[in-house]
């Protein structure tokens, strides 16, 4: 547990000590390395998003000016160990051979068909597009509900009807829904979006000749798996990479995957002997990095006439893309295992589709399968409501788990271990106004004009994760705390903040343990050869878990501390207290003491201590917590919708969350108004869209709508504070909450503003076009509008085409 | 895509016919054609230079005439790769003669694009092929021109 101390940091609206470096160009990100002899790398990427690939000739490209090298499939193949890994799960026919460079067939737009290295990036682009390459083209296959049907085009010859996996979990729903009061059922549609990290993708590769060893710096949020990965790629052992991530610039999630171009940046650097370096422009980013989202979800809800959920069952379809990326079939798990989100239903059952398209292959993004699960849940939670003549809020209450209830079993998966979801609830609605807004929106419909509220209560999993439980791997992470001999602190940790903070939060942790200033105090992260083996940064576990791993660390230097102090003061070691910054006997009188400085000092120098004391004063801890962390909340909205030009403006937007003790208020504000921000860009404005040949159309930030500031509201914030004890800093995770809640919440609010034209759904993102329209032709929107009429009927049966 | 429009010789349909149906004032036609070379009877091997917007690429492909109908309609077809992305389209010409000393060309055209050119010229594309169109005919209206007054 955290000791409270008078340097007082914990707890404080510190200000972020990484921005300063940042915002005055001083940061260290990958491109900004250009060791000397660097040479640069440039894919030539299809154009087609299905064709087999007749062939390619490179003969004029290798004479250009600068060339040192051009790669096809095949010339890349006999230097590669092994293809571009993804993690199955489910009932995985196989996964299919995801190699850097395609070698027989292309299977979307933007897969790589050749790769130039030359001395300049203006020479190895000219390069690229002297090379030409004959393609047959083949017939594409887009939609999930038509590629799983038999006679669909394949993907992969070795995969039947395009499915990549089918995940199961729950329990039997069949006599919930046979004995059910009250029913209702509709399939939502959750577009595909694109990340789109303030900083691109880089790659810088150095192959050294001594050693045989590689050294890549990365845009990465999880070096050490990098590193592992990579080697299996490469086919160079772990011990001789190494994977160096400085400052990234976001990620979202669309940096933890191990992709194409790092496999080629090492290949490369080893045949010309150079560094080769490979920047991602932002459009190549739109068809290059993984896209997030793209599910189809068919949810059926049962409950009592009197509101109590007594049953819920899913059938999702989810876009793994053209090839499984390296956690495409983990996303949809995460969704499956949250679905009952904070009611307590006894009857859950959740199947996931996992669907090969030619699209850009799908992996985690901000939330990562749990925003998913909200928006499903809570845009049934409204239907449901209305049904039954309900507030949305009552049913809600009605069912939700009880703060005595805990630990509780959510029948699909997971052991949530405290929660209190109620006070949350009435804390929001009283800041909110609930009640009032109520009246005001009755008010604005007398005058034809469209107010709407929008709720969501939820629950989120995170702090990846458990030492077991996961089915992947065991999840831990690491941290090395170095007292050095001046009285400083180093800290290591094998997280790999991006923007999350923690070279503040993590230093205001050490400065109080230890109290010293916290001038004296660096964290320091993002290279496999700091620290032992670290899980990175993503699935809101920073603080959790490596924050957990820190707390092991701080009290193993203490321990030895304590040692050095007794030895000093000629006391048993027992009888040492740390308080204030010194070192103390109990009970003894005369305040002898020794500072943590000394003590510092003494640890490294002193002679007397050589035969009994060890030299040095630090400690490597690893952190595995015996459970994910629960955080929750009510988000509400009010929005008003101008019937004239269809535009959604939100009136006023309240979330109270609880992720448990907030180590810097600001941090976490921070981190929620940024993960709100992308939560109503999928409401109201972001959305891949491909025609129908596979292109992408949507490829640049004029035609992929990014919100800025003007369209957003104030957010007005609260929490309550549920302590876990999951780990040693009793903090849960507060990266992804903000992004899991919102998206219904505005479109629960929009549909509730326009429910006297009879208004039920209307697809995301609702785009003041798709609004006007709903207006004035009428609400013909639901939810199985263009889809295919069979497949609605496998779903809800004959009734619901 | 599809575009269309039409453009007004004044010169009788005969000569606007000969101009449109000469390879010669056809490679001069194609903005950025920098290879022209037949490969058959109205049929050409081709390169273009073509910007649409940011996006500036050379584009390797082939030129053909079709569905020939002396005086009063052809069609072009065209399909070209770079580097930016692929380009395949055809147009519809139709002549009709407005008196001995105008002449109206309809076109009508289609045209699918992919790669960095649908993600990102997507939005530019139409004002592009439509002023491509236009310059196209200008130019073979000034050689038509430019022989009258050799002649």
């Amino acid at each position: 547990m955290l000791t409270a101390n008078p340097t007082g940091y914990v707890g404080s609206r510190i200000k972020r000590r990484e921005d300063p470096r940042l915002v005055t160009g001083n940061g260290n990100f990958t491109d900004d390395l250009t060791p000397v002899g660097t040479v640069y790398l440039h894919m030539l990427r299809s154009p087609y998003a299905h064709a087999k690939i007749g062939s390619i000739n490179t003969a004029a490209a290798k004479a250009m000016p600068g060339v040192l090298a051009v790669f096809t499939g095949e010339d890349l193949k006999k230097d590669l160990a092994g293809p571009i890994p993804g993690v199955p799960y489910g009932t995985v026919q196989t996964v299919p051979a995801y190699y850097p460079i395609a070698t027989d067939k292309v299977r979307f737009v933007g897969n790589i068909v050749a790769a130039v290295v030359a001395e300049t990036r203006g020479q190895a682009r000219d390069a690229a597009e002297a090379i030409e390459v004959q393609y047959d083209v083949l017939p594409v296959v887009l939609d999930m509900e038509k590629a799983v049907k038999d006679g669909s085009p394949l993907l992969h010859d070795e995969i039947a009807n395009n499915i990549c996996t089918e995940i199961e979990l729950g329990n039997d729903v069949t006599e919930a829904f046979n004995t059910a009061e009250v029913t209702v059922e509709h399939r939502f549609v959750n577009q595909r979006l694109v990340p789109n990290a303030l900083e691109n993708r880089v790659a810088l590769a150095e192959f050294h000749q001594g050693d045989e060893s590689v050294t890549l710096t990365v845009t990465s949020q999880n070096p050490h798996i990098l590193r592992t990965l990579l080697s299996g790629e490469i086919g160079i052992a772990e011990h001789k990479i190494r994977v160096v991530a400085p400052d990234v610039g976001g990620g979202f999630g669309s940096k933890i995957a191990t992709y194409a171009e790092e496999v080629i940046a090492c290949i490369a650097s080893r045949k010309v002997k150079k560094p080769v370096k490979w920047t991602e422009t932002r459009s190549e980013s739109f068809v290059a990095t993984i896209h997030g989202r793209d599910n189809i979800d068919y949810i059926r809800m049962s409950a009592t006439k009197d509101g109590k959920i007594t049953g819920l069952d899913i059938t999702a379809y989810a876009n793994m893309g053209a090839y499984m990326s390296l956690l495409g079939p983990t996303v949809p798990v995460l969704c499956g295992v949250i679905v009952p989100g904070p009611y307590a239903i006894p009857n859950v059952h959740f199947k996931a589709i996992c669907v090969y398209t030619n699209t850009t292959p799908t992996d985690a993004y901000r939330g990562a399968g749990r925003p998913e699960a909200t928006y499903m849940l809570e845009r049934t939670m409204n239907m449901m409501a209305e049904k039954l003549g309900m507030d949305p809020m009552e049913l809600r209450r009605k069912n939700f788990i009880q703060p005595d209830q805990f630990p509780y079993f959510n029948i699909v998966a997971l052991n949530y271990d405290s929660g209190n979801y109620e006070a949350a609830m009435d804390k929001a609605l009283e800041i909110f106004g609930y009640n009032e807004m109520r009246k005001t929106q009755e008010e604005a419909r007398k005058n034809g004009k469209y107010i709407g509220i929008g709720q969501s209560t939820y629950v989120e999993v995170c702090g990846l994760g458990p030492g077991s439980g996961m089915t992947i791997s065991r999840g831990y992470d690491c941290a090395v705390v170095r007292a050095e001999l001046t009285g400083k602190v180093t800290v290591f940790t094998g997280v790999a903040p991006h923007g999350q903070g923690q070279e503040t939060t993590f230093a205001q942790i050490v400065a109080d343990e230890f109290n010293v200033p916290i001038e004296d105090v660096t964290i320091k992260h993002g290279d496999t050869e700091m620290t032992p083996y670290g899980m990175g940064t993503y699935g809101s576990r920073g603080t959790a878990v490596g924050g957990g791993a820190l707390m092991l660390a701080i009290g193993s230097v203490k321990d030895k501390a304590k040692k050095i102090a007794a030895f000093q003061m000629e006391a048993n070691e027992e009888d040492i207290v740390f308080e204030g910054g010194k070192f103390s006997v109990k009970g003894a009188s005369g305040g002898k003491s020794i500072s943590f400085q000394e003590v510092c000092l003494k640890a490294y120098i002193d002679p007397k201590m050589a035969p009994v004391i060890e030299p040095g004063l630090e400690a490597t801890r690893y952190f595995e917590p015996g459970n994910f962390v629960y955080p929750f909340g009510t988000h509400l909205a009010a929005v008003e919708v101008d019937a004239e030009t269809g535009n959604v403006k939100i009136l006023k937007y309240v979330c109270v969350d609880d992720c448990g003790k907030q180590l810097n208020p600001m941090i976490v504000e921070g981190q929620i108004h940024g993960g709100l921000t992308q939560g109503i860009a999928q409401a109201l404005y972001e959305e891949a869209v491909y025609d129908d040949n596979g292109q992408l159309v949507s490829g640049t930030l004029m035609d992929y709508a990014l919100p800025t500031a003007a369209e957003l509201p104030h957010y007005t914030l609260d929490h309550t504070v549920t302590p876990t004890t999951v780990n040693p800093l009793g903090v849960k995770g507060i990266g992804e909450a903000g992004t899991i809640a919102s998206t219904p919440v505005i479109v629960n609010a929009v549909v509730d503003a326009l429910k006297p034209l009879g208004v039920k759904d209307i697809q995301m993102p609702l785009r003041p076009e798709k609004v006007w329209k709903i207006i004035h032709n009428g609400a013909s929107a639901n939810g199985s509008a263009g889809a295919d009429a069979s497949v609605v009927e496998q779903h809800f049966g004959e009734d619901n085409k | 895509m599809e575009i269309s429009g039409d453009y007004t010789f004044k010169a009788p349909v005969e000569k606007v016919w000969a101009i449109l149906m000469n390879s010669e004032a056809l490679k001069n036609s194609l903005p950025g054609c920098e290879k022209f070379e037949e490969i058959g009877p109205d049929s050409y091997d081709m390169t273009m230079k073509v910007g649409v917007g940011p996006i500036k690429g050379t584009y390797t492909g082939r030129i053909s005439m079709a569905d020939k109908d002396e005086l009063k309609h052809y069609k072009l077809l065209v399909s070209g790769q770079g580097s930016a992305g692929f380009l395949n389209g055809e147009g519809l010409f139709d002549l009709t003669s407005k008196g001995p000393e105008e002449t109206v060309v309809n076109y009508k055209g289609r045209a699918n694009v992919g790669g960095t050119l649908a993600g990102l010229g997507a939005r530019m594309l139409a004002p592009v092929a439509k002023k491509m169109g236009n310059d196209f005919f200008k130019s073979m209206d000034k050689q038509l021109q430019a022989e009258t007054e050799s002649v």
